[in-house]
């Protein structure tokens, strides 16, 4: 064991800190699977890949310099999602053995399993074939094959799937640079990877495949459609079918399924996808949440206000939306007049700015809240359409907060506290919220003063913490134009849905030139507060 | 809105607290004699604001109750000779069955104290 070895030149030492704070030294090129033998077999034993200095690890892999450590398990996100993107090349495997000469894209671990991306080359496959694949798969599971890591130069790449004739594997390989190609390999299956994998395919005791569906190569329309095939895998039996109730659970209480049953919405194809039509029921439903929540506005001092909806070019312009999203957006509504354009409104901000406009701000204005239910028109691919939650047109529960840089923490404050009443009203009794800031190094790239960027994160983390939220921080999140805080709830059945954020902006106050006179009767620069969290 | 409202529906499965029900409350006449009385007493939830809605198809009663339960409307009033000549309903409960029989005044005032309180859903 490693730890009996001593007397070794301490020059050839390496010092691990564990996420405890304690620092072991080890001998150079000890794995984190060894280290983790170190502290305990048992723990070795759920060990399936590690955190090295911020990047995931296979838990095999020597490490060579002092470095911090933490070992991932399945209770950890890395270690679920490694888990699963090695149940993709598993997958992988099984499919090489059913259907000769396939070739794989990408295959990647989500949120609530993985997929691969395959080119079947014409051979059929249905949601039929899924239970013999799987079987496969646990047959292969069992050899406990390796995940083997070989750095590969890229000529031998190259050279590799050349042979193999696989396009799409080519086509990464062509954006990699010499130097950073690995391969791994697991019983009879090789594939372009930079890994983390777990350490063997013996981990992976139980697997549902869970549908098939088409996606374009890289995303993009113009290219091949290959099988994307989604699936899940457990470390054991138990909790797959915990997994499967819960699934069963889900579909049950699926909104569009009870959308229909219930007469609340629907979808015509006429009227076209994605735009919900609301029945008298569901209309009832809306109208009433839309009071609930106004009477909890009015009551904080937001000031309603109604806007059109569409905007002229010119309003897009000056926001910067038309230069960010002219192109991949609805296409301009052209008016008999020579050149002149408007746009379906896809927010309601540079709305309210030329209200905030339309006369002379003092500091005693200020906050000044303009509340509207706004509707809105994203453009949104067809593929990414889903019931009420992805729709080309939506209306938000949208309120601009203009306040001075100093009342930043109040503003918050309050409106968590209204997200925090709606929530109890609705029975919503888990959430968290993740606030987002700027990048701890590079701060060139966001606008704004350091300043005012310094107080207003501050603002959120106080305001948060006086409010007993439970809140994650995120540094380099933020958007470019300000800080930021989401909220996130979970729901019945222990999903997590995110919800609107609160987003403090220093970019369209400053693009409308918006201004107020302070007590020192200089013009100064409000800040403007986002918030639709519903 | 339309985000939220798919959250809701799938973190309550469809059974909204009272108060943002969109059907508060159905009235279940045991037979068609009884639809005089049910619109009595539907105008009266109707003036004090009751979201209500009378099954007039000429069903059995345990199927009227069965499919409201399935509609996931929070409240049933069962009415029967019995209630038309007391001039009372006998109230249901959503997912919890019989909860008595009631004047009218006492059924609204219930509603009235939910909704006010924004009782959640259990
Ligand atoms: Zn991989
Ligand atoms: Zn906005």
């Amino acid at each position: 064991m490693l730890l009996k070895i001593k007397g070794i030149d301490t020059l050839d030492m390496i010092k691990i800190t564990l996420p405890d704070g304690a620092v072991r030294e080890y001998p150079q090129g000890t794995s984190a699977m060894d280290i983790a033998k170190s502290i305990s077999e048992g723990l070795a034993r759920k060990v399936l890949a590690a955190k090295v200095n911020d990047a995931v690890w296979d838990a095999s892999r020597p490490i060579n310099m002092d470095a911090s450590l933490q070992l991932l398990t399945w209770n950890e996100t890395d270690g679920k999602e490694t888990f699963w993107h090695s149940s993709a090349h598993l997958m992988a495997e099984a499919l090489e053995f059913y259907y000769p000469g396939v070739k794989f894209g990408y295959g990647p671990p989500g949120e609530k399993g993985f997929y691969y991306d395959v080119d079947f080359n014409g051979q059929n496959i249905g949601e039929d074939d899924l239970a013999r694949i799987e079987k496969k798969m646990l047959e292969l599971a069992k050899n406990n094959s390796v995940y083997e890591r070989k750095e590969v130069s890229k000529p031998a790449a190259v050279k590799y799937f050349t042979e193999k004739g696989d396009p799409y594997k080519l086509e990464i390989i062509d954006r990699l640079n010499d130097g950073e190609i690995t391969f791994y390999t697991q019983g009879g299956f090789t594939d372009l990877c930079r890994g983390p994998h777990i350490p063997n395919t013996g981990f992976i005791k139980a697997i549902k495949l869970t549908n098939i569906a088409g996606a374009y190569w890289l995303n993009d329309e113009k290219n091949k459609m290959l099988t994307r095939i989604y699936g899940v895998t457990f470390p054991s039996q138990k909790e797959l079918d915990e997994h499967l109730v819960l699934l069963e659970e889900a579909r049950k209480r699926d909104h569009r399924k009870l959308g229909k049953e219930l007469e609340l919405f629907a979808f015509s194809e006429k009227v076209g996808m994605g735009l919900p039509l609301w029945l008298p029921k569901g209309a009832m439903l809306r109208e009433r949440l839309q009071q609930f929540l106004q009477k909890a506005q009015i009551e904080t001092g937001y000031l309603p206000v109604v806007t059109p909806h569409i905007g002229h070019k010119n309003l897009y312009v000056t926001s910067g939306h038309y230069e960010k999203y002219g192109k991949d957006s609805f296409q301009p509504i052209k008016t008999p007049q020579e050149g002149e354009e408007f746009f379906l409104k896809p927010m309601n901000c540079p709305h309210h700015c030329e209200i905030y406009k339309t006369s002379p701000r003092s500091y005693k204005d200020l906050p000044l809240r303009l509340a509207e239910f706004g509707t809105v028109y994203r453009y949104e691919q067809h593929g990414e359409l889903h019931g009420l939650t992805r729709v080309r047109g939506f209306t938000q529960d949208d309120a601009h907060l203009f306040c001075m840089p100093n009342q930043v923490k109040d503003e918050f404050k309050k409106v968590i506290d209204m997200v925090l009443y709606v929530l109890a009203s609705l029975s919503f009794t888990d959430y968290t919220a993740q606030i987002s800031l700027r990048d701890k190094e590079d701060r060139a790239k966001y606008i704004g003063s350091d300043e005012n960027w310094a107080l207003a994160e501050q603002a959120i983390i106080e305001a948060a913490a006086e409010k007993n939220l439970t809140t994650v921080v995120e540094y380099g999140e933020a958007a470019f134009y300000g800080p930021k805080l989401d909220f996130m709830v979970r729901d019945a059945i222990g999903r997590k849905w995110q919800l609107g954020t609160i987003q403090v902006d220093y970019n369209l106050p400053e693009r409308f030139d918006l201004t107020y006179i302070g007590e020192d009767n200089a013009k100064h620069r409000p800040v403007m507060i986002h918030r639709a969290p519903f | 809105m339309e985000r939220f409202i798919a959250v809701l529906i799938e973190h309550c499965a469809g059974k909204f607290p009272l108060w943002l029900a969109p059907t508060q409350v159905k009235l279940l006449p045991i037979s068609d004699k009884f639809l005089p009385y049910c619109e009595t007493v539907l105008q009266q939830l109707k003036a004090a604001e009751v979201r209500g809605e009378i099954d007039d198809r000429n069903e059995k009663i345990g199927k009227k109750i069965r499919d409201t339960e399935l509609e996931r409307v929070p409240l049933m009033l069962v009415i029967g000779e019995k209630e038309m000549n007391e001039g009372k309903v006998a109230v249901r409960r959503q997912g919890k069955g019989d909860i008595g029989v009631q004047t009218i005044d006492e059924f609204i005032a219930l509603v009235n104290e939910e909704v006010k309180s924004k009782k959640a859903i259990e």
